[in-house]
């Protein structure tokens, strides 16, 4: 597939359409279209728009384009290939919320793309102008926990890119205390297209990576079978299991499984940002899990003890059963400890981070005792 | 509005947390990050509970109507035990062969020992001469980092690096030393490992205390008589004050004066002096017995370095006073003398080695020894001195007398209170008929007070924590007048200073605070320059406050830019 | 507007420069965006893109996502600490090169990916890196 027929470009004629109505009903029309967020959490962007609109004091929006979550690269995609949409989508967001800043927080990976985003924005000029309204761009400096919508508050404001107790909401209580409402690259980009009746909420881009010849993002459409997307991937080897992020957890490749949240989730996985690592015959369970062990490891913030010390243990752990140094009882700790983690932990980093060997230990549990003494 | 606490109703007003009501009625929730003074961070896990079927953490929790708690399932202690087991498992093992926080909870959680082993290996600070850190002991609890930044506003530490690699470290990675530590000791009483602690004198100590040709003498702060006590099972604020002299006399000292004492004579000098700047308009007046205070006005208002009083702390006038006047009433060398001194705090320690501290002639340091009250307690413990079994003696003479206004220099305002109670008499000429100034009393972390003196009215401020002298020293120089300032740097004042026992917290600080107010109370001597011990020290040796001897002795200088060293 | 004064920002052109944020630099930037040094300094701690300072004159980072991982990243990495005789998180003794694991580059289409100082390189393998490493003396 073309990645570049992936998103249909609006060509400011989305944000024309959107700045001839007023901000409520923007908001309205954006609730109906029936748009969630696409960073992971998929809170309806219609209701967060709303909520945001309503809270007292000087908005701001921001976009979130701190995509680092493993395997995904979608949203580098569209602000390489639509970086236009984007911007349409940021303006349609102050217009619709009022708000007179705007900022997008870039991952420090994609520092190449902000001539891209420069372009983009320049292209809105007038419209910037006549609503005044100033777009800033910030550059991450390499923190996968600033994909969290707190963590980037504080990350912005400076502080230690530790996440927030919420409530209070970023909607309501975000940057510097204003109401700030922060959507996700790709949801922002989808917002002209609502105003073209060209948005579909049944689709939606997916990265393919992993053992697959032909890996980059798709467009998908949910219930989809698995089997038929992956196939259109190429696949290198025979697939075995499927890995949805770093975060998203391991299910056996399931080649008649329609793609969806819910058949994702009564495997005890969760599809998240929407990216499928394919695993195939002659790779290792137990060393892939070893190795995303080492990410949340390398980017757990420290603020709290499940997180910073459990995720050590962990890994210690499976870097024993990995080497064939475990034992039956370093297994059962291992499934305690990620338990423990997972319900613990402050923020969604520390609580999803064990979800790759829960589902695992659910899924490939024989790899494991294999390895063990 | 009422919350359900393990199937039973429990009343409770907006904004309270789960933890807070729990602890209101007695519900034991573990608890090990928590502290009372600092805003909840939820960091260690331990205070889970399960709130409508979620776990959450109790303490940053806020009890909602009809909220459904359970504090005490299988599930629950199941969980608390593993976080408990984590955190202990990251410590060096040592911290857990000795009795801190974190070995109560492990015991309260029913843990023996940690799962896990302990690999890190970090290095220690011991640059200042305050304060010690221990990195290999720290849970990163954060109570430190808060205290420091927000009750202290001093921002000399802080946590560096993320995840596992996270420590808590100098700013800029710096030694506490080359920080803008000020010494207070803030963060050694409230870590729950003791990571951070004093730096450590006992050894020394004990040393001293084997030499049989010198003679070994020590004073007591004001605030440690209603301290020391805790450590020995104690209610907070029992009056110990006999049991102490008898105590050090039992470890081998051979005199025992009092601080209290030189907090009389700090006021004469004190006093005076304020008297003086009132003539010479050079107000305001800021007091000058708290050297972390001192540092804290050097480092972040050298402006106002003009304005602190120049007579020296009442440890090291008592310092000064030992190697001169006593050396000399005894017919003794001072060099033969070691003095050591009982202090509630850290910045003390620092303070006794000031190039400055050095008034007699014996060319060593005044006070050649610094223990906090929490060291005394663990070389009692060690020498299995049981402070509660000891039969009150008296302080001896000719340093040991003192006053009421002497006694409250361990609370808040006290110093305030103490010196307007003289300089009244000097300015006015007669004795201020009620002593009791209450206005300068309490917990508040600003405290103001108006007295008319010879029909002009004397504005005086009194701050701790210091955060709340940060926020008096900026109305000042925007512009507010005031005359005479009192700052000590730890909440409470010298009752709530880094070198007390653990734990500390507001209603162990109430304790004390009424504590030392009932001493002064007791007292029929409540102003200094009644003191006959004191009268009898200016008129054998001294002459008169601000004499060209009490300037050499009893007064000293600040450096123009910078902290004191 | 609200871009201008922000610390990353700050600190992201600095390291960019100079490879490295000294303390020096440190102090001036909190002051410039009215921020106490020590809340800058542990926020520049934080990030894996800054270090206080200089590492080396190149960077190498090895992606280890687990696509990088599934084509052989931990090879990929084996390799480069033989050649370069050096510890991942370490720099060579002559501090030319600077070896470190990074998360997530967003190239996992092209696994494995590194980025040497900053620069992107895609479906790598020993070949091509000794290819790469040639020119960078």
């Amino acid at each position: 597939m073309k990645e570049e027929s992936l998103l249909f470009k609006s060509n400011l004629s989305g944000l024309k359409a959107a700045l001839s109505k007023n901000p409520s009903s923007v908001i309205k029309i954006v609730k109906k279209s029936g748009l969630r967020g696409r960073g992971g959490a998929g809170f309806p962007t219609g209701l967060k728009w709303e909520l945001c609109a309503k809270a007292k004091g000087e908005h701001l929006v921001l976009c979130n384009a701190d995509e680092g979550e493993p395997g995904t690269f979608k949203d580098k995609l569209i602000i390489t290939k639509a970086a236009l949409n984007l911007i349409e989508g940021i303006i349609i967001a102050c217009h619709a919320i009022k708000a007179k800043n705007a900022l997008i927080y870039l991952r420090g990976e994609y520092s190449y793309l902000i001539p891209t985003l420069k372009k983009a924005i320049r292209k809105t000029e007038p419209f910037l102008k006549k609503k005044k309204i100033s777009i800033g761009i910030i550059l991450g400096q390499g923190a996968y926990i600033c994909g969290d919508e707190t963590a980037i508050l504080n990350s912005i404001e400076g502080k230690r890119p530790e996440p927030r107790k919420k409530p209070p909401y970023p909607a309501i209580h975000g940057l510097y205390g204003k109401p700030t409402l922060i959507n996700n690259v790709e949801t922002l980009a989808m917002i002209p297209l609502i105003f073209l009746k060209k948005f579909d909420a049944t689709k939606r881009l997916c990265s393919f990576s992993g053992d697959l010849k032909n890996a980059g993002v798709f467009e998908i459409r949910e219930g989809k079978q698995i089997g038929k997307l992956v196939e259109k991937a190429e696949p290198i080897g025979i697939p075995k299991a499927l890995c949805f992020g770093a975060s998203g957890g391991i299910i056996p490749y399931d080649p008649c499984m329609p793609l969806t949240e819910k058949n994702i989730r009564d495997r005890g996985a969760w599809l998240g940002a929407c990216s499928i690592i394919v695993i195939n015959h002659a790779h290792s369970i137990v060393e892939l899990c070893e190795s995303i062990q080492k990410f949340f490891v390398h980017e757990s913030c420290g603020y709290c003890a499940p997180c910073r010390e459990g995720n050590e243990r962990i890994l210690e752990i499976l870097k024993r059963i990995s080497h064939s140094e475990g034992t039956m009882h370093d297994l059962k700790e291992l499934e305690e400890l990620c338990d423990f983690v997972s319900k613990a932990s402050f923020c969604a980093l520390g609580k999803s981070a064990p979800l790759h060997v829960i589902t695992a230990l659910r899924h490939f549990k024989e790899e494991f005792v294999r390895r063990c003494r | 509005m009422q919350i359900i606490i393990n199937e039973r109703y429990y009343d409770f007003k907006k904004g309270e947390t789960i933890l807070q009501i729990a602890k209101r009625h007695g519900i034991e929730i573990p608890t090990l990050c928590y502290h009372s003074m600092l805003k909840p961070e939820g960091r260690c896990r331990v205070c889970l509970v399960s709130a409508n079927g979620k776990i959450v953490t109790s303490c940053d929790t806020l009890a909602e109507k009809g909220m459904h708690v359970v504090t005490n399932s299988k599930k629950l202690q199941k969980m608390r035990k593993k976080a408990v087991d984590l955190i202990a498992s990251s410590v060096e093992p040592q911290t857990l062969k000795e009795d801190n926080e974190l070995t109560r909870v492990m015991k309260k959680v029913g843990l023996k020992k940690p799962s896990y082993r302990h690999h890190k290996i970090l290095k220690s600070d011991k640059s200042s001469n305050a304060i010690w850190r221990n990195n290999n002991k720290c849970i990163a609890c954060g109570r430190c980092v808060q205290f420091c930044e927000k009750i202290q506003s001093v921002n000399a530490i802080t946590f560096s690096g993320r995840g596992n690699r996270m420590v808590v470290e100098g700013v800029g990675g710096e030694e506490l030393a080359s920080t803008s530590c000020v010494s207070c000791g803030q963060c050694s009483l409230v870590c729950p490992t003791n990571a951070i602690t004093e730096a450590k004198s006992i050894a020394r100590m004990e040393r001293m205390l084997r030499n049989k040709k010198k003679l070994k003498i020590v004073q007591i702060a004001p605030s440690v008589r209603v301290s020391i006590g805790e450590s020995f099972g104690l209610k907070a604020g029992e009056i110990v004050t006999g049991k102490i002299v008898s105590a050090l006399h039992k470890l081998g000292f051979d005199v025992v004066f009092d601080t209290n004492f030189s907090a009389d004579l700090t006021i004469m000098e004190e006093a005076t002096e304020f008297v003086e700047r009132i003539k010479e308009k050079r107000l305001p007046l800021f007091t000058s017995c708290c050297p972390a205070w001192i540092d804290f006005c050097c480092e972040f208002f050298p402006e106002f370095v003009k304005n602190l009083s120049t007579t020296k702390s009442p440890q090291q006038m008592m310092g000064a006073m030992i190697k001169t006047y006593y050396a000399k009433k005894r017919n003794i060398n001072a060099k033969n003398i070691v003095s050591v001194s009982i202090m509630p705090c850290t910045a003390k320690k620092k303070e006794a080695s000031l190039k400055e501290m050095r008034s007699s002639n014996a060319g060593k340091q005044d006070i050649d020894l610094v223990l906090t009250t929490r060291e005394l307690a663990e070389l009692l413990k060690r020498k299995k001195i049981d402070l509660k079994k000891m039969k009150p003696m008296k302080f001896n003479d000719p340093l040991g007398e003192s006053s009421g206004a002497g006694s409250i220099f361990g609370a808040s305002g006290g110093v305030m209170e103490a010196a307007l109670r003289t300089a009244y008499f000097l300015l006015e000429g007669k004795e201020l008929k009620n002593a009791d100034i209450k206005q300068l009393r309490g917990e508040r972390g600003i405290k103001e007070f108006k007295i008319k003196i010879r029909g002009k009215k004397i504005r005086t401020a009194v701050a701790h924590g210091l955060s709340n002298a940060r926020l008096l020293l900026e109305r000042i120089r925007s512009g507010e007048k005031f005359d005479f300032v009192e700052v000590m740097a730890c909440p409470g004042g010298c009752i709530g200073g880094g070198g007390q026992p653990k734990p500390s917290d507001w209603s162990v600080l109430k304790a004390r605070i009424q504590a030392i107010y009932e001493i002064d109370k007791r007292k029929k001597i409540r102003k200094s320059h009644k003191n006959p011990s004191i009268k009898k020290v200016y008129s054998e040796f001294l002459k008169e406050p601000a004499s060209e001897k009490a300037r050499k002795l009893l007064h000293r200088h600040y450096p123009l830019k910078g902290k004191t060293i | 507007m609200i871009a201008k004064k922000v610390l990353l920002n700050e600190l992201g052109k600095e390291q960019k420069k100079k490879g490295f944020v000294s303390k020096k630099k440190l102090k001036e930037i909190a002051k410039n965006v009215c921020l106490p040094e020590s809340e800058v300094f542990s926020a520049a701690t934080f990030y894996s893109f800054l270090s206080l300072e200089k590492r080396a004159k190149h960077i190498i980072q090895v992606c280890n996502c687990p696509s990088s991982h599934l084509h052989g990243s931990d090879r990929i990495m084996k390799y480069l600490e033989k050649k370069l005789k050096v510890k991942a998180g370490h720099a060579t003794k002559n501090k030319l090169f600077f070896l470190s694991e990074t998360s997530c580059v967003g190239l996992c289409d092209k696994a494995p990916a590194i980025i040497i100082d900053g620069k992107p390189y895609v479906k790598v393998n020993e070949k091509k890196i000794d290819k790469i490493l040639r020119k960078l003396k």
